[in-house]
């Protein structure tokens, strides 16, 4: 799999630091930082793997964005993801891959980050959960259910706790889970 | 007043409380992939304000207290 990442602003490095963990998964995944579009297009062209996409998304136009904040792809190179899976953590990523690929995981409005390193671990799991899930083998649906029900177990555990943690897992867990879905074939799996 | 205007003055009173109590509560800690960033502060005043993203989660927060509540009772039950 192709993990895309970029690092230009708290957010985004933020969500690098996460992807680094899927370097572990070694010659399964070819990773590209600090992603520009040229880049990607050049590593779209020699292979045929799933994408996976940490970043920034915006709604108008739809799209995810590249280091440069400029479109991932355009619509020259959409070519280029037929046949593949497609996840992106970024917001309105489910709206950016709207009709690409085979099937798409990703957010459909906003996805949330709480700044505070005492939650990093927990959000990443949540986040991981289904970049893991495709890396296992799993299929699209298998894969966006681990991730929504490792937000929701999440929030149940946080909701429990002090009422910061509580405004925590609602705010940051419960909305993550709930944006999350896919669209496209719920039984394709991710390739290597 | 309603249940549920009653749980919002009270999750309002919360809020103000843990907002007043954070060492930095106009730094942005909810951040979206989108760019934009939300402080406690922000949160609150949404809430106070009756913001279409402040409604949403008094909305979501008091389900999710009604579900606990709910649990908690079952659990109970199941104990006797």
């Amino acid at each position: 799999m192709i993990i895309v990442s970029t690092d230009y602003d708290r957010l985004t490095s933020v969500l690098a630091e996460f992807a680094d963990e899927l370097e572990n998964y070694g010659g399964a995944v070819q990773v590209l930082k600090k992603a520009s579009s040229g880049d990607l297009e050049k590593i779209l062209g020699s292979s045929k793997s799933s994408v996976i996409f940490f970043g920034h998304g915006k709604i108008n136009p739809p799209s995810l964005l590249d280091q440069s904040e400029s479109a991932l792809w355009g619509s020259h190179a959409e070519s280029l993801l037929e046949e593949r899976v497609l996840y992106a953590n970024a917001c309105h990523s489910l709206e950016a891959l709207a009709g690409l690929g085979v099937a798409r995981i990703g957010f459909s409005g906003k996805l949330e980050v709480y700044d505070d390193q005492a939650y990093f671990a927990a959000q990443r799991d949540c986040i991981l959960a289904g970049p893991r899930a495709l890396l296992a083998g799993k299929t699209v649906r298998e894969a966006a259910d681990e991730s929504k029900q490792a937000f929701r177990g999440r929030q149940r555990e946080l909701f429990r706790g002090t009422f910061g943690e509580s405004v925590i897992a609602i705010r940051i867990f419960k909305a993550n889970a709930d944006r999350l879905a896919f669209t496209g074939d719920e039984t394709a799996r991710g390739r290597s | 007043m309603s249940d549920h205007n009653l749980m919002k003055e009270a999750l309002v009173k919360k809020l103000g409380e843990w907002v007043d109590s954070a060492p930095d509560p106009d730094r942005q800690v909810f951040l979206s992939a989108d760019g934009k960033g939300t402080s406690m502060r922000d949160l609150l005043r949404s809430v106070e304000k009756g913001t279409p993203e402040g409604n949403e989660f008094v909305q979501h927060y008091i389900a999710q207290f009604v579900d606990f509540v709910n649990s908690k009772k079952t659990n109970d039950s199941e104990g006797v």
